[in-house]
């Protein structure tokens, strides 16, 4: 078959399929059988935490987010696993004075809003993924203004926070085993200390394995 | 609710964006951009129908989990990329026709 002939088949096939996705995407109840926002109201109270979307996040729904924790340490491990990258042929001048004044001024600033946002995570939309993120773009910010040599303080700092998140969660997580619990079933008395530990270990967890994706490994060698 | 369902609509158009980018753009950064684009436009399907209270928390759980995989997804394949694109001068994979 000619490439023509085969891209064009594809295109009206392609085209086809995403006339079927409309009702799907449209349709309220088969959205609303899959989803259990009724459900998480009314054993809110049982999780320790005011927040509904934590509350999915690191109660009913943990084994996800333990998962997922778990899928960015892999990426980390598999980034460093590659060979190192090129190094840039100079490090590229901040030339305006603007940021340069200003960033390390800010930086402060950032890092409480990062602490901020932990904390804020038990009640209102926050968490570990919006403040893991928040301080690799702080550590980004003065990196490119030349404040900080390299983005994580030591080699190998990136790799050990990215494992250390994951594993400090399944290490909580096996705890109410030994009461005779279901894995990952926090005990209701200690559900909202325990969830804010996760979340601590998993904002810096989630800041390291990005900082180190976001230098592509280059940064701890 | 029309705005609902112009979010879905809206949803549904970035993902054929990304997924027809995704297949019929030979350069891998481009292809990394499309897939980033698509990953949206599942996100904005699933968050579009505004409940009472705002979206379902499920939903919401779902999509920031599916945010941080697909930034673990472009970060490596970047890595990955830079360095086929580095070793071999080619920011293209081996195909027929690519």
């Amino acid at each position: 078959m000619k490439p023509l002939l085969t891209r064009t088949l594809a295109h009206i096939a392609a085209l086809l399929a995403l006339l079927a996705l409309i009702p799907g995407a449209l349709h309220r109840g088969l959205v609303e059988a899959v989803l259990m926002g009724p459900q998480v109201s009314e054993r809110l109270a049982e999780t320790g935490v005011q927040s509904k979307v934590t509350a999915v996040l690191l109660d009913f729904r943990a084994l996800d987010t333990l998962l997922e924790v778990t899928v960015l340490a892999a990426a980390a491990v598999g980034t460093l696993a590659l060979p190192p990258p090129q190094p840039p042929a100079r490090r590229m001048p901040c030339y305006s004075l603007l940021p340069s004044w200003l960033i390390p001024r800010l930086a402060p600033l950032i890092f409480l809003l990062v602490a901020y946002l932990w904390w804020a995570g038990s009640s209102r939309p926050g968490g570990a993924f919006q403040a893991g993120a928040s301080l690799t773009g702080v550590l980004l910010l003065l990196y490119f203004v030349g404040r900080i040599g390299t983005l994580l303080p030591r080699p190998g700092t990136g790799l050990r926070l990215a494992v250390a998140g994951p594993l400090l969660f399944l290490a909580i997580g096996l705890l109410p085993l030994a009461t005779g619990a279901v894995f990952l079933d926090h005990p209701e008395a200690w559900s909202k200390a325990l969830i804010l530990t996760i979340e601590a270990g998993l904002t810096v967890a989630i800041g390291g394995a990005l900082g180190l994706l976001a230098t592509g490994g280059g940064d701890i060698r | 609710m029309i705005t609902g369902q112009l979010f879905g609509l809206a949803g549904l158009a970035l993902f054929a964006i990304g997924l027809h980018a995704l297949f019929f753009r030979p350069h891998l950064v481009h292809k990394l951009v499309a897939a980033n684009v698509a990953a949206s436009g599942t996100f904005l399907v699933l968050v579009h129908q505004p409940l009472e209270g705002g979206p379902d928390p499920v939903a919401q759980a779902l999509v920031l989990t599916g945010i941080v995989v697909s930034v673990a997804v472009t970060g490596y394949g970047a890595a990955l990329a830079e360095r086929l694109i580095v070793s071999s001068g080619r920011n293209e994979l081996d195909g027929e026709d690519g």
